[in-house]
């Protein structure tokens, strides 16, 4: 009687306990369908009412979670970050898995110069603000990529002209990840029409505009080997272009 | 580590070094930027920002 009465309560603890787990909103969190990511714990605990407005869309919805789109100013829908929210307090700005990470480049209100925020940082502050919380402690995270430990962002931008920079990968190094997004505004002059093309190592253009503006992401991965002097140039006439790279790597 | 040093050639486009990515900014102040510092992945010169490494952290949140 008194081992059947063991069993029980241990049954029931255990019982406790799973069911306890199962309503911590972390746990849902969907690592499988993210790829590059901010977070932040905004606060010790979210009321997911205050969020609601500041998704342009929700995807997903409990009483523990919200996962929707947050709008970018000047961006496309597609490029929405997703964001997930948790009464926890956690806050999650992510591209899905099959996005290249160089998503994070806000290209539609990047001005030049310094870069005082990515896409994601920014829905992060939409949803921390939305929460009266704060954004401050933020931190970025690749799901696909569980071993990559760093992310190094470079930019080169030129006006009518034609710019490069040049980087090495040391051997020693695990890269997971060269995505880039290039990025043109280009117009017509009476001697051109506007166009910008992106070259890696003097080769053929792995990206090309015409007129207009522009932008669009991939992926070097595989072109870009350890040891090996890589170079990046820009080329853009009668306009702004830009040329961004993220790398996703181990020392 | 292997450091790669290169230098720009005279017909390169200056670029100006003070327009780095402003670290601090895009992770809030939890990262040490390392501004014009020979980088941890590579040496590069000539662009316009950066490069800048900010670290990938696991969330705790995460088993």
């Amino acid at each position: 009687m008194i081992l059947r009465s063991k069993i029980i309560i241990s049954v029931a603890l255990l019982c406790m306990f799973l069911l306890a787990g199962s309503a911590s909103a972390a746990v849902d969190f969907p690592a499988d369908e993210a790829g590059i990511s901010a977070y932040v714990k905004a606060s010790s605990s979210i009321d997911l009412n205050d969020t609601k407005s500041a998704f342009a869309s929700i995807k997903r919805e409990t009483s523990d979670y919200i996962i929707g789109t947050v709008a970018l100013t000047y961006h496309t829908e597609e490029e929405y970050p997703h964001v997930y929210v948790s009464t926890d307090g956690w806050i999650v700005a992510y591209y899905p898995n099959d996005r290249p990470s160089s998503w994070i480049f806000p290209w539609a209100d990047y001005a030049g110069g310094t870069l005082s925020s990515t896409t994601l940082s920014k829905a992060v502050g939409t949803l921390a603000t939305a929460v009266g919380g704060t954004p401050s402690g933020l931190k970025y995270y690749d799901f696909r990529y569980t071993d990559a430990t760093n992310m190094m962002i470079i930019i080169e931008s030129v006006t009518s002209s034609t710019d490069y920079f040049y980087v090495t990968i040391p051997t020693t190094f695990s890269t997971y990840a060269v995505d880039w997004s290039h990025y043109a505004a280009t117009s017509a002059s009476t001697l051109y029409t506007g166009q910008s093309h992106v070259y890696l190592d003097e080769g053929t253009s792995f990206s090309s505009f015409g007129r207009g503006t522009h932008w669009e992401y991939g992926s070097l991965l595989g072109q870009f080997s350890n040891g090996i002097e890589h170079s990046i140039k820009i080329y853009t006439n009668t306009g702004t272009g830009r040329i961004g790279l993220v790398f996703e790597y181990a020392e | 580590m292997l450091i790669t040093v290169i230098f720009a050639v005279s017909a390169l486009t200056e670029t100006d070094s003070t327009q780095d990515i402003e670290n601090e900014t895009i992770v809030n102040s939890s990262y040490n930027d390392t501004g014009d510092q020979a980088a941890d992945l590579n040496d590069t010169t000539n662009r316009s920002a950066g490069p800048v490494s900010i670290p990938l952290e696991k969330p705790p949140f995460i088993d």
